[in-house]
């Protein structure tokens, strides 16, 4: 065992609720699951969390055994001391937004008075300073997210856990919220863990990412280890994606010193860009017809993907490119071959970005 | 048509009450509504209408609470039996009362040989009568609202460490307040026109078992205009209730 958290969750519930996953988080990791709907996310948040026993395996946080089905031991989620994040946040709607925030010191103990002075100070970090006495129906979706990571952060707790905190979000906000959620995660010490079904929040977020697919890890590495050796094709199609931070204006996002056109001509202001691997087209010599993103480059590796395979190309944009085995072969496409990538401009999704 | 339709339906429910409003005699109206039959009568409707309601939160909310929440064999059969007082005339469930509580009945000798009471002809046996008609109404609201309300906000409460006690206090009981409040308003308003269950349990004695339903009933016979102050008594109560309540708590219903 080390510090941090440390899970072996085995669930064998039904078809549906089936899960075989290993997890180990290191204090101060932020570690994204990242996985598509119905894949059991929510489920690991459940068990972690204390609300639902694991069936075999053992779950431990800083030392501590929280469940061992083995050895008979289940600490309930009460004496957890694990702050979560729900989806749909779970606010409580009958209590004040100061109300809510204070909810779990008043759950220790703590006074009406300090449990708000606490609340209240909770409030101004997460930039939400004179919202006390509001109520959560009039709070908008960004607002609310920001009222749930202050009340899950209140208590001081022991892990984190983050059930797609940002899914619900419109993409307006979204950026913003990352933002905010970056600098909270930087300054928690113990283990985190974001539940998301989004790449891009993975990769932002998360020092490590894990991607769980029918209940298993599928892969788990860093950013570039994803990208570039996805070993499923949902890993491919997620987390071998291209991501960019740029600054847009007329139709046009500066990324460095390099600059494409994207479809959404008014947006403005910093932004995320994200590029399919499968969606660049590779060329032997200058592309004709109207591809108004063409710029030429060199191969600078390649990873084989079954009958596929993913380059990596150099100046002046590294991006990861897909294409089929075939489609290399007769291209007679190796490493350092000179070559010209293309993307339409209706292929590159721009989102604001305020961590920008 | 439509209109005419809804007319006539309105109809039901004024026409009575014109017919009330219009054999009122006015002018004896304080002297009858003074009368030791009527604030005898007023009294015992209170307190056996109040105490059902209260005795309908201790142990009917528990009750519904086991059968939202808790997986046991027969539930289905519990929630028929909780029921039953809905669908049967009250004059039955009265009968039933009296074979087991009367001081012959099934519970009600073994109780009497112990302790010397008797519980049909009292005030307790009103208020016995009373709960058994109207509890239902109280269990089928607050069971319906726990039902309905998403248990994930009582998970939440627990990782921020409140214990099993605290969530009930803090978190289920206000997020179902408002069926809850529905529900003892409906409880108390069917204890207090209650009339078939205690005039069979517990019969119509004045100034210990004549509730107000029961002093009209008896005085239509024997006098007619203090039968007629006394509904008219009851119409006012249950208005006065209707419009107190109209905006907090109806729209939960």
């Amino acid at each position: 065992m080390t510090n941090g958290l440390t899970a072996r969750i085995v669930m064998r519930r039904s078809e549906r609720l089936s899960l075989d996953i290993d997890l180990t988080i290191q204090p101060g990791e932020t570690l994204a699951l990242l996985g598509p709907n119905g894949a059991g996310k929510t489920t690991i948040v459940n068990v972690l969390a204390g609300l639902l026993p694991i069936d075999s395996g053992h779950i431990s946080v800083d030392d501590v055994v929280v469940d061992e089905p083995s050895s008979g031991t289940f600490v309930d989620a009460e004496d957890r001391d694990i702050g979560v994040v729900f989806q749909d946040y779970l606010l409580f709607p009958h209590l004040t937004i100061v109300d809510n925030v204070a909810f779990g010191l008043r759950s220790k103990g703590v006074s009406r008075q300090e449990a708000h002075a606490v609340g209240t100070v909770w409030l101004g970090r997460v930039g939400l300073a004179g919202f006390e006495a509001l109520r959560p129906h009039e709070l908008s979706g960004g607002q609310a997210q920001r009222v749930a990571l202050a009340r899950a952060l209140a208590t001081g707790p022991r892990a984190l856990l983050l059930d797609e905190p940002l899914a619900a979000l419109d993409v307006t906000v979204r950026g913003e919220l990352r933002h905010l959620l970056r600098s909270h995660l930087a300054e928690f010490e113990g283990p985190k863990l974001l539940i998301t079904h989004d790449p891009t929040d993975a990769f932002l977020l998360g020092d490590r990412i894990a991607i769980v697919e029918g209940g298993a890890i599928t892969q788990a590495g860093d950013t570039d280890e994803l990208r570039l050796r996805p070993l499923t094709p949902y890993a491919a199609d997620l987390a071998g994606a291209n991501l960019y931070s740029g600054v847009a204006a007329h139709g046009r996002v500066e990324i460095g010193r390099h600059s494409l056109q994207v479809a959404d001509e008014g947006i403005e202001g910093p932004v995320l860009v994200t590029i399919a691997p499968a969606a660049v087209a590779v060329h032997k010599h200058p592309p004709g017809g109207s591809p108004r993103n063409a710029w030429q480059t060199v191969v600078e590796r390649f990873e084989p993907l079954g009958s596929r395979v993913r380059l990596l190309t150099g100046a002046p944009l590294p991006i990861t490119v897909e294409l089929t085995e075939d489609a290399r072969t007769e291209m007679g496409l190796d490493q350092g071959s000179s070559i010209w990538v293309a993307v339409k401009a209706t292929e590159i999704t721009v989102e604001p970005n305020a961590n920008g | 048509m439509l209109i005419v339709l809804a007319a006539i339906g309105l109809a039901f429910f004024v026409v009575p009450l014109v017919g009330l409003v219009g054999e009122v005699p006015w002018s004896e109206l304080p002297v009858l509504l003074t009368s030791e039959v009527a604030l005898d009568a007023l009294r015992l409707s209170v307190i056996a209408s109040l105490s059902a309601t209260l005795i309908s939160l201790v142990v009917g909310v528990p009750l519904a609470y086991a059968l939202a929440r808790v997986e046991f064999p027969g539930r289905g059969l519990v929630r028929g039996l909780v029921l039953l007082p809905l669908v049967l005339p009250p004059v039955v469930g009265g009968a039933a009362l009296l074979f087991a509580l009367g001081r012959r009945g099934l519970f009600g000798e073994p109780l009497y040989e112990a302790t010397g009471l008797v519980l049909p002809f009292s005030i307790w046996g009103v208020i016995i009568a009373t709960t058994f008609v109207s509890m239902p109404f109280l269990v089928i609201t607050v069971e319906g609202a726990l039902r309905s309300m998403d248990t994930r906000f009582e998970g939440a409460a627990t990782t921020l460490g409140a214990g099993r006690w605290s969530v009930l206090k803090r978190v289920t009981l206000p997020l179902i307040g408002p069926s809850l409040v529905s529900g003892l308003i409906l409880t108390w308003a069917r204890a207090f026109g209650e009339f078939g269950a205690t005039v069979t349990f517990a019969g119509s004695l004045q100034g210990s078992t004549q509730t107000l339903p029961l002093a009209v009933f008896i005085g239509l016979e024997a006098n007619r205009d203090l039968a007629i102050a006394m509904s008219l008594l009851m119409v006012l109560v249950a208005l006065v209730v209707l419009i107190v309540l109209r905006d907090r708590w109806w729209r939960a219903l």
